[in-house]
């Protein structure tokens, strides 16, 4: 059974990584402009 | 000298186009028949600027923030970006400058976000090579972003990462309830769910709580109250029942706050994609005016920099820069962004000019009598901004519901209480039975029922044909009461008609010349009378055109030579060598035809009401009070309210006596407002409903529109009409179903046999069945 505690804590910590990315995400304004990356890759910088 | 306007491009040109180029694209165009797309060229005349009167650095100010590294940020909307090839070349034309760190343009907003260094490029140069390339910066307020809709999303996306994490270990709980799971191991997920779920209630949850504790001061029940008090009350219970080991409600609580803070996300983006647009009020803002210095000099300046009797120079193409009075010159002006009238008006001496009317031909001189904020143009953009805050905003049906649910579900908790404990249970059974009823009080499904069918009723709207920028207007329109329309535009098709003609000299002659020689014009009118008979057989000599008042032309046939003037009475008067007689135009517009020095006959024409706007009006009629605001003279009203019983009309009216009409109604009555000029807007922005028809409305009226009609056609508005009331019979049916599973688990909460999976799965429920209804509107009207 014990196996199970360290599972879950190994799970809390992994979706406390995922919730660090989505904050960043977030931050760096990823979710600003949904319409603008599917031209950028038009253009060949 | 004269100078008028290249009939392709519309810069400045002394002779009839500017260049071979013009001359050759207008050839190409008119040879393929495609002539009206000069009439469909919006914003025709645009002169060669100078960019420097773009970049007035003081504007730009407040848009600039300092990055701790150093470097400057800065935000501003570059207006006439057009597509996707717009974006990149403004983007590369900043990156190319040094000292230029990195630049964004957004595709869908067009505002830029761009940081530099400061010790390596001033701003100035910067904007000055975006201007160069024909891309005028605008400066913009920085209140003005999307905080708000980036709060409510992280509130969103925090809430839902936590809910989804909390709702594996609440299975493994309803699970263990059927294999009876070993106490320890159910008080660790117990634990982890509290911990789960405590970041869900104190982050996502905040606003409705804040908003609880401002609604409880005011002794006004809402949604916010019932939200909080249902997932504040499971929350509190379930810590009680992790150290009483009983059942925990951790995932109605967090479940409640992310769904319907989905909800409010749904609608606040909704709502700032409508409002991100709101800026291009400012571009029809004239920038530059040419002001008069010594000996016959005109500076270009910055319009700020124009004080009140100054002298200006308004030449072909320009914007009026200030509202004011013409010293010398004529110039037909096209002031529809004013009064919605489409054919240019002549201006002569003494003639009053407004800000951000467009002269088209000639050149004027004129004399400031109101700038900045007085002119006309100024007061009719603050009264729109302004009446953003002050839009009669409806009670939400939500809301209403949630009032009278409120009382209901507290009045069953105490009864629960005293119930339990006059039945004789302890009193801390009575207490956690009670507190469970508010628990189920409330539903899930409640924050989604509206934005959901408000969202799915928008994209049914786009395929009739209108654009729903304003979720609120589908409640409205259902209780909808009087609907007040403009003429122009709106009501007439701008498809003239001939009324009657009169000729003085042989009929056939006098329609054949006419025909032929108005053939050479891009005139609406001039369209019609070209149309109206065969046009005579002839060899065009020469051929001019006043905007606006008429042409003149001379034309060989059959070896002999005709001078021809056909137009306004002003217009061709002077072609005429006796005196002419101006008709009484009784509401009709007079074209006049004088051949080789004599009134040889005239028009008379009319602007008729389009086939579908009649019937539409009838059937409105039928359901609504219904009247016309007009600006236009008593006879062309009346003349129109004739054919259409029951309709009633206000003729005569200015922008601002259209708003005082709409309040005076709007006392008692829910009013609908269909316009399409800026004269318009402000009524458009005063009306409940406001209803901007077409792709001719202008920019403005669209701006301050709550609907945009994307064709002219009345017929999408009564169509709109039988959606809204399906959307909020669906929305009033998504209430039903979210609340009647929460009555189901009421008296089970109620009598003490509520469990978690009995509240988990009434909730899912309710939800799927609000999502599944509120798809139905797909197939309504």
């Amino acid at each position: 059974m014990s196996s199970l505690y360290i599972l879950i804590g190994v799970s809390l910590i992994v979706s406390a990584g995922v919730l660090a990315l989505l904050i960043w995400a977030n931050k760096r304004e990823q979710f600003e402009d949904p319409e603008g990356p599917k031209y950028r890759i038009l253009d060949d910088d | 000298m004269t100078i008028s306007v290249c009939r392709h491009c519309g810069a400045a040109s002394e002779e009839e186009f500017c260049c071979d180029g013009c001359r050759t694209a207008w050839d190409m165009i008119h040879s393929l028949g495609l002539g009206s797309y000069y009439e469909r060229k919006v914003g025709v005349v645009t002169a060669k600027v100078d960019p420097n009167v773009f970049v007035v650095e003081e504007l730009f100010k407040d848009c600039v923030t300092e990055n701790p590294s150093g470097t400057y940020s800065v935000v501003f909307f570059i207006t006439s970006v057009r597509c996707a090839a717009c974006v990149w070349l403004v983007e590369n034309i900043i990156k190319k400058q040094s000292g230029v760190l990195s630049v964004r343009v957004n595709y869908a907003t067009y505002r830029t976000v761009l940081e530099y260094d400061p010790a390596k490029v001033d701003l100035k140069t910067i904007l000055l090579a975006v201007a160069k390339a024909g891309y005028p910066p605008v400066a913009t307020n920085p209140a003005v972003s999307n905080k708000e809709k980036k709060d409510i999303f992280m509130r969103f996306a925090v809430g839902a990462f936590f809910t989804m994490q909390l709702m594996m270990y609440s299975f493994a709980l309803y699970a263990g309830y059927f294999n009876d799971m070993p106490q320890t191991t159910k008080s660790v997920f117990q634990v982890i769910s509290w911990v789960l779920a405590t970041p869900v209630l104190i982050y996502t949850g905040k606003p409705f709580f804040l908003n609880s504790v401002k609604n409880l001061r005011s002794f006004h029940a809402s949604m916010d109250l019932l939200v909080a008090l249902g997932s504040g009350s499971a929350y509190i219970y379930s810590v009680a029942a992790i150290f009483l080991q009983r059942e925990i409600y951790f995932d109605t609580s967090a479940t409640i706050i992310t769904l319907i803070t989905f909800g409010r996300y749904l609608d606040i983006a909704a709502r700032h994609k409508a409002k991100s647009g709101l800026l291009s009020l400012f571009s029809l803002i004239p920038m530059f005016a040419r002001l008069k210095g010594e000996g016959d000099v005109y500076a270009v300046v910055p319009v700020g920099q124009v004080k009140e009797g100054d002298t200006l120079r308004v030449s072909a193409g320009d914007r009026v820069p200030v509202d004011g009075v013409v010293i010398s010159g004529n110039a037909a002006v096209d002031e529809s962004m004013l009064t919605g009238e489409a054919i240019a008006v002549g201006k002569a001496e003494g003639d009053t000019l407004y800000a951000g009317t467009v002269n088209t031909d000639g050149v004027i001189e004129m004399r400031a009598v109101s700038v900045g904020k007085t002119t006309v143009l100024s007061k009719i953009i603050a009264a729109i901004e302004a009446s953003d805050i002050s839009k009669t905003r409806i009670i939400n049906i939500v809301d209403r519901v949630s009032g009278i649910f409120i009382p209901i579900v507290l009045l069953i908790a105490l009864l629960t209480f005293a119930v339990h404990l006059y039945l004789g249970s302890g009193v801390y059974e009575a207490l956690m039975n009670s507190v469970a009823v508010l628990v189920i009080a409330c539903p899930c499904a409640l924050g989604v029922a509206a934005p959901l069918s408000v969202n799915e009723a928008s994209s049914r709207a786009v395929s009739i044909g209108a654009l729903v920028k304003n979720g609120d207007a589908f409640e409205l329109l259902s209780k909808l009461d009087m609907v007040c329309l403009d003429k122009t535009g709106t009501l007439t098709g701008g498809k003239p008609k001939i009324e009657e003609y009169k000729s003085y000299i042989d009929e056939k002659k006098f329609l054949s010349l006419s025909a032929a020689a108005e053939s050479y014009s891009n005139h609406l009118l001039a369209k019609t009378i070209s149309t109206f008979a065969a046009p005579i057989k002839h060899k065009l000599i020469s051929f001019t055109e006043k905007q606006g008042k008429g042409i003149s032309a001379t034309l060989e046939v059959d070896g002999e030579s005709y001078d021809l003037a056909v137009g306004r009475f002003d217009y061709v008067k002077d072609f005429c060598k006796r005196p002419m007689e101006k008709l009484e135009s009784r509401g009709k517009t007079e074209v006049y035809t004088v051949i080789s020095g004599e009134c040889a006959g005239y028009f008379l024409l009319t602007d008729p009401l389009r086939p579908e706007a009649e019937e539409v009006i009838k059937s409105l009629r039928r359901r609504y009070r219904v009247e016309l605001l007009s600006g236009d003279n008593e006879g062309v009203l009346s003349s129109i309210a004739e054919k259409l019983p029951g309709v009633t009309y206000k003729a005569g009216l200015s922008p601002f006596d259209k708003i005082e009409a709409i309040r005076d109604y709007q006392k008692d009555k829910v009013v609908a407002m269909v316009g399409d000029g800026i004269n318009d807007a402000l009524a458009l922005k005063e009306a409940a409903i406001g209803v901007a028809m077409g792709q001719k409305a202008s920019d403005i009226a669209v701006e301050s529109a709550d609907i945009v009609l994307v064709r002219t056609d009345l017929r999408i508005f009564e169509r709109l009409i039988n959606l809204s009331g399906k959307t909020v019979k669906t929305i009033r049916q998504n209430l039903a179903w979210a609340f009647s599973y929460n009555l189901v688990a009421i008296p089970m909460a109620a009598i003490g046999v509520l469990h978690p999976i009995v509240s988990a799965i009434s909730m899912i429920t309710s939800s799927l069945i609000v999502v599944i209804n509120s798809g139905r509107i797909r197939r309504a009207a």
